[in-house]
């Protein structure tokens, strides 16, 4: 397959420029770029999703016409599957390979063993071992990758040339699995077939696969064999140029310069972090930063007690808690805030007001003579609000009314409510408009100077802004951590990437 | 879910103006049509219907309904189904007949081990249905249906009467105003409620535990507290129940209760179109249940056959809601009253 020229603009934003991809039949091929670079836009443009502005598409010699229709992408031999793999976790393997097919299928009648024949050679085409039965939300995250594949591959028609695209499917995959993945997908390659694979991780593609093409700001940077790559060299085609700063690389860092009062974490372990212990200072925010996986998220889920900890402790001073089966009343009791990423399923509730939203965790102190003083709540509920810049202040006004921006500010309102000694952001900007994220920012520098406070955040921009300090996670541990006057987001970025 | 805007609080000034009745015409539209109907039976049988001992006897007669209509909320609010509450109802009034009947106990130790009874069920559902996690609806569908069979057999097979005089009187017998005190006790459970809803912390905690529980547990509520506390509460709604029905007819029978639960939620989902729409409250249950018995009586005074009291119900369960929703201007969707 030959894509040449591709572009794509969503109003003012170029979200592709000039993307060209050439893929070899017989080779697993890698796709690598930062959020943004356009991988995912390309992806789309190719699967029928999105209507490429230019470009030009040759598939097995023969031109295709574009833009390709939807569900056209089948037919001609393109087949894909998506971080979110699209797969009914309640029911079993063989409802799930049906599940497409029999969607749109006309007649009365299913003929159980046929489609049980059929299934088995699917999934043997992609090297899947999985008894038919069995709930897919009980398997392994890769057998449940295969499946998606296999399911995918099965609406093509063909015996070879066929394109298997893999969007960031290997990003929550532990590294054995990994392995395993792309030794199944070496049986597609065997055939005939091509794959490519995005991946935000370097290091993965440098190993597995045969090419890479690199893209930057929507435009392909460069593709070369991956024998002939290395990492400092791809690193420095995904950003441009060598990072003007250089982090100390060097072993996993101890705590920072720690007095008596200082918040320290140590021995934390989780689903995906190992071990992680660090130190801050009141006063100072700590950015915890990595690749999507890395682990980082999982911090700040213990500390927050809203995910069970296999072990840790964390402590104030003298006073420490276990983070082992702490939970989210109890971190509140200990002075412990968050933000968590999930406004809407996590943080605030949209079908009611203001007014029952930004006081929960404090209702008691409204409670006066046996009664919720509502008046004074609301009063309260509209001079946070004021405080904080939210549009409109009013109380009465149901929280899912308000734009993603004001949301954020009221979820940042409610979790400073109880005055905690820590708080916790995790994306704490995500999905909200620049205006709102400036004073978003101001208000976390302002209530920073107070506490202790950790921001764990996929946005490096978000992260240089903020953070004095950023501990970079790499496979469930501190691989490094960067300190000093000044570094930009690219230097993050670069920090993340390398091994 | 289907509330557009907060509606604004019945307690502010002017709440009589045209233009809150206006502004506020889907929340009201149960009590209009509830005067409406008192007026058209008014007008029909006047001799009958519009007599003080006909509305003495119609409020007076449904407080075991309201209370049970009552119970279920506190579940329905946290998000919970209690399909056991009239079955626990008669466990308990049965209880107290054979105590009090067979066993010639006091009265008063009856009721309290009825009521304790009922509590004991509720424990159990709240066991199952937090600690190991079985469906509300599945779990407290078994249960009343186990406590069908032990009502049958604590009372083999038979209805017991003979109840001591002293409860009847303090329920039925004694007035005030005309009308028997049970009115006033529902009243007072009503009010109650009501006030613990609103202006009580666990109340509210009740409502959010209801509306998300994840965003609930995340804010510290102790949510599975919560939803056991609930189903126990509504278990000793049941219980008052049970004791007012068998204060209101001295005899306790082993199987007319399972016929109040239909009733019981229809009131409870009428309930909630009125008065703050789209939430379960006690003011708006106490409307759907005295507007649901004054059509019904209404109708029977008229000259309809019992089987119309099924009609009612149904009927004005769907027509209310529906009319309640296309005011809102919205599409009708039942999860969203506790999502």
């Amino acid at each position: 397959m030959e894509a040449q020229g591709f572009a794509k603009s969503f109003g003012t934003t170029r979200a592709l420029v000039r993307c060209d991809v050439t893929l070899r039949a017989g080779e697993i091929h890698g796709l690598v770029g930062h959020n943004g670079s356009g991988k995912s836009t390309f992806i789309r443009t190719l699967a029928g999703y999105h209507e490429p502005d230019a470009g030009q598409l040759t598939i097995r010699g023969e031109q295709v016409p574009l833009p390709i229709k939807r569900g056209g992408a089948n037919d001609l031999g393109l087949a894909f599957i998506h971080q979110d793999l699209g797969l009914l976790e309640s029911l079993s393997v063989l409802d799930n390979m049906c599940l497409t097919e029999l969607a749109t299928r006309r007649g009365m009648y299913i003929a159980w063993p046929q489609e049980r024949a059929k299934t088995r050679t699917d999934l043997a085409e992609l090297g899947a071992e999985v008894p038919l039965g069995v709930a897919v939300g009980r398997l392994r995250p890769v057998d449940r990758a295969l499946i998606a594949a296999a399911r995918a591959f099965a609406a093509l028609s063909g015996e070879s040339g066929r394109v298997l695209f893999c969007d960031e499917v290997t990003s929550y995959l532990p590294t054995r699995e990994i392995a395993e993945l792309y030794q199944a997908i070496g049986a597609l390659r065997a055939r005939g077939d091509a794959v490519l694979m995005v991946s935000h991780d370097l290091a993965e593609v440098l190993q597995h696969a045969d090419r890479v093409t690199v893209m930057r700001n929507g435009t392909t940077i460069a593709t070369m064999p991956t024998d002939e790559a290395d990492l400092e060299m791809l690193s420095r085609m995904l950003m441009g140029d060598a990072p003007k700063y250089v982090p100390a690389v060097g072993a996993a860092p101890g705590p920072a310069v720690a007095h008596a009062a200082s918040f320290v974490v140590s021995g934390l372990s989780t689903a995906r972090v190992r071990n992680v212990g660090f130190a801050i200072n009141e006063g100072e925010i700590v950015g915890l930063a990595g690749l999507v996986g890395a682990g980082q998220e999982e911090v700040a889920e213990a500390l927050a007690g809203a995910r069970s900890a296999d072990s840790g402790s964390a402590s104030i001073g003298k006073e420490t808690w276990s983070l082992r089966g702490l939970t989210p009343r109890a971190a509140i009791r200990r002075g412990v805030g968050w933000v968590p990423p999930d406004r809407a399923g996590q943080g605030l509730i949209g079908s009611l007001p203001s007014r029952e939203n930004l006081p929960m965790l404090v209702l008691q102190r409204f409670f006066r003579k046996g009664m919720i003083n509502w008046k004074r709540v609301r009063q309260h509920t509209q001079a946070v609000a004021v405080s904080l810049s939210v549009a409109p202040p009013d109380p009465d006004v149901l929280v899912q009314s308000l734009s993603g921006g004001n949301q954020q500010k009221e979820l940042f309102g409610k979790s400073l409510e109880h005055r905690p000694r820590l708080l916790l952001l995790s994306e704490p900007t995500r999905g909200v408009d620049i205006g709102a994220r400036q004073t978003l920012w101001t208000l976390i520098r302002q209530t920073a100077k107070a506490r202790f406070t950790i921001c764990a955040s996929t946005d490096y921009a978000e992260l240089a802004t903020l953070c004095d300090r950023v501990l970079i996670f790499r496979n469930g541990r501190i691989a490094t951590e960067l300190t000093g006057p000044d570094f930009t987001a690219e230097v993050i970025a670069d920090a993340c990437l390398r091994e | 879910m289907s509330e557009a805007v907060e509606p604004e609080p019945l307690t502010s000034r002017g709440w009589l103006s045209w233009s809150t009745l206006t502004r506020n015409g889907g929340r009201l539209a149960l009590p209009v049509v509830w005067a409406l109907v008192i007026v058209i039976f008014g007008v029909l049988r006047p001799d009958t219907f519009l007599t003080v001992s006909n509305f003495a006897s119609m409020f007076a007669s449904q407080a075991s309904l309201l209370v049970l209509a009552l119970g279920l909320i506190i579940p329905l609010t946290a998000g919970d189904y209690d399909l056991s509450i009239a079955s626990v109802a008669g466990l308990s009034a049965m209880v107290i007949a054979v105590l009090n009947v067979n066993s010639h106990w006091a009265i008063v130790p009856a009721i309290i081990v009825g009521i304790l009874a009922s509590l004991a069920v509720g424990a159990v559902n709240a066991f199952v249905v937090v600690v190991l996690n079985v469906e509300s609806i599945v779990a407290t569908l078994g249960m009343g249906t186990l406590l069908g069979g032990i009502v049958l057999f604590i009372s083999n097979s038979s209805s017991i009467s003979g109840i001591d005089n002293s409860l009847s009187n303090a329920i039925v017998t004694a007035t005030f105003l005309g009308v028997p005190l049970e009115f006033y006790y529902g009243l007072a459970l009503c009010v109650a409620l009501g006030y613990f809803l609103a202006f009580v912390p666990s109340g509210r905690r009740l409502l959010y535990v209801g509306k998300s529980r994840e965003v609930a547990r995340l804010s510290g509520i102790s949510v599975g507290k919560c939803r056991a506390a609930a189903l126990i509460a509504s278990a000793g709604f049941g219980g008052i129940a049970g004791m007012l029905i068998v204060g209101t007819t001295g005899s306790a029978d082993p199987s007319s209760f399972v016929s109040l639960l239909l009733p019981a939620f229809a009131a409870a989902f009428l309930g909630a179109t009125t008065i703050v729409p789209g939430r379960f409250t006690p003011a708006g249950v106490a409307v759907a249940v005295y507007f649901l018995v004054t059509g019904i009586t209404g109708l029977e005074l008229l000259g309809a056959a019992t089987f119309v009291q099924d009609l009612f119900y149904g009927g004005a369960l769907i027509v209310s809601v529906a009319l309640a929703e296309i005011s809102a201007g919205h599409r009708p969707h039942l999860r969203s009253l506790w999502q």
